[in-house]
């Protein structure tokens, strides 16, 4: 029973970045489907990156707080802000 | 010794000025073909056409009459300079043109000049002024459009429109109208250019996505490579564009292509809208001046419409590379007066 609510909460914490999407090195964004472009900074690059690799919100996270000097609570509120960033630009679904 | 075919084509549009004609990038795209070794005969209508004095270009150019000048006229031109110079394929290149080559096709076939045009048919249901029956013909959602012939026809479409609403020319041109006086202004403008009707087209929002293609006669794509403008110039020209990779834009392409049995180079303009609606505002019969950006990005459409005007097979093309850009950009070529002599007094450089 637990796995299943572990399953089910990993699916739907799983950010999915649009396909068309490509995100440089740099942290440039190429929208293939629209044209679009954008730049983004190299924390929010790391986290398309890892978005885009399937991560889930709690290993995006792990990875973040243990690279950054940055604490949970302060990660989840700008996580939540560029995640909504995402799908009001329609990056993300 | 090299394997190309050689093969004499004449081509049109070589006005590459702030509204460019498509006949440069066309040229380039040939140019490029591992597969044809052309000679190129430049087809003008006036002599400061850019594209008559670009180094490495044409190989000749001579003057033609507009089509405005008749049938007659063009035809008489025209074998005079197949005469001289044996010509394979003439490759048209703009919409006011094509009239008078379509009504030439058989008669120039005859004499063994090749063209890969649309059949008249296909030319006619297309127009702007018919954009209404060709959306419900083949199931593309278009704006609403109406062809008015006369400056009484705005009364009567008073309520039909909200404002703003687009006025276009039967060729070119497009203007937005806030009011019924800016409506009679730019109807006067575009009547006084380009002849009736001119065409009230409701305006939808968004965003502009066009689509190079080629279809081979028969219902197949030969090739179609969508693109973004993404800068445009004050006459609604793309001065910069990107390639994209956008499946709904080919599917409306390759449908249209398959419905109307599509013969030759063409460009829709859609409008895709903030809610996911794509709008087919417009279908250009011929590659568009844009058509070097598909070379760049994978697909040669100039080449492979000179060998299906020869009758050759030609295998659809596949793939593109999305993110391919261009940016054009201005240039000031140095000339001699004694070019420009030759071409104003013998028609010919």
């Amino acid at each position: 029973m637990q796995d299943t609510i572990q399953a089910i909460y990993t699916k739907f914490s799983i950010m999915n970045i649009k396909q068309n999407i490509s995100i440089s090195k740099n942290g440039f964004l190429f929208d293939a489907e629209t044209g679009d472009s954008y730049s983004v900074n190299k924390t929010a690059a790391e986290i398309l990156n890892l978005m885009k690799e399937g991560k889930n919100e709690s290993e995006i996270k792990n990875a973040i707080v243990s690279k950054f000097e940055v604490d949970e609570l302060v990660f989840e509120r700008n996580y939540y802000e560029f995640t909504n960033l995402l799908k009001h630009m329609n990056i993300m679904y | 010794m090299s394997n190309k075919k050689q093969i004499t084509i004449a081509i049109t549009g070589l006005n590459n000025v702030d509204n460019p004609g498509p006949g440069v990038p066309v040229i380039r795209g040939i140019r490029e073909s591992k597969e044809i070794d052309a000679r190129i005969i430049g087809l003008a209508y006036e002599n400061l056409e850019p594209g008559i004095y670009m180094e490495g270009l044409v190989d000749k150019t001579y003057q033609i009459p507009y089509p405005s000048a008749g049938k007659e006229a063009v035809w008489e031109r025209i074998m005079e300079i197949h005469a001289r110079e044996h010509l394979n394929v003439i490759f048209p290149n703009f919409d006011a043109e094509l009239y008078t080559f379509m009504l030439m096709e058989n008669d120039l076939k005859e004499k063994g000049i090749n063209m890969f045009i649309p059949t008249m048919q296909q030319f006619e249901e297309r127009h702007k002024a018919n954009l209404d029956k060709f959306g419900e013909k083949y199931d593309i959602k278009v704006p609403k459009s109406v062809a008015l012939g006369s400056l009484n026809d705005i009364s009567k479409i008073r309520n039909e429109f909200e404002f703003p609403v687009l006025v276009k020319g039967k060729y070119y041109d497009a203007f937005i109208a806030y009011n019924t006086e800016q409506i009679i202004n730019h109807y006067n403008k575009i009547s006084a250019k380009w002849g009736l009707p001119v065409i009230i087209q409701e305006f939808i929002k968004g965003t502009e996505v066009n689509v190079v293609a080629l279809g081979d006669g028969n219902g197949n794509t030969v090739g179609a490579v969508p693109m973004r403008k993404q800068y445009i110039t004050d006459k609604g020209k793309a001065w910069g564009g990107i390639v994209i990779n956008n499946e709904k834009l080919l599917k409306i392409t390759r449908d249209m292509i398959a419905k109307t049995h599509w013969r030759g180079g063409l460009e829709m303009e859609i409008i895709l809208t903030s809610d996911n609606q794509y709008y087919l505002i417009e279908i250009n019969p011929r590659l568009p001046a844009w058509v070097y950006l598909a070379v760049g990005a994978g697909q040669n459409l100039p080449e492979a419409m000179v060998k299906l005007a020869m009758g050759q097979e030609v295998a659809p093309y596949e793939n593109y590379t999305a993110g391919t850009m261009f940016i054009r950009y201005s240039w000031d070529l140095i000339g001699s007066i004694t070019d420009f002599e030759k071409l104003s007094l013998y028609g010919e450089l």
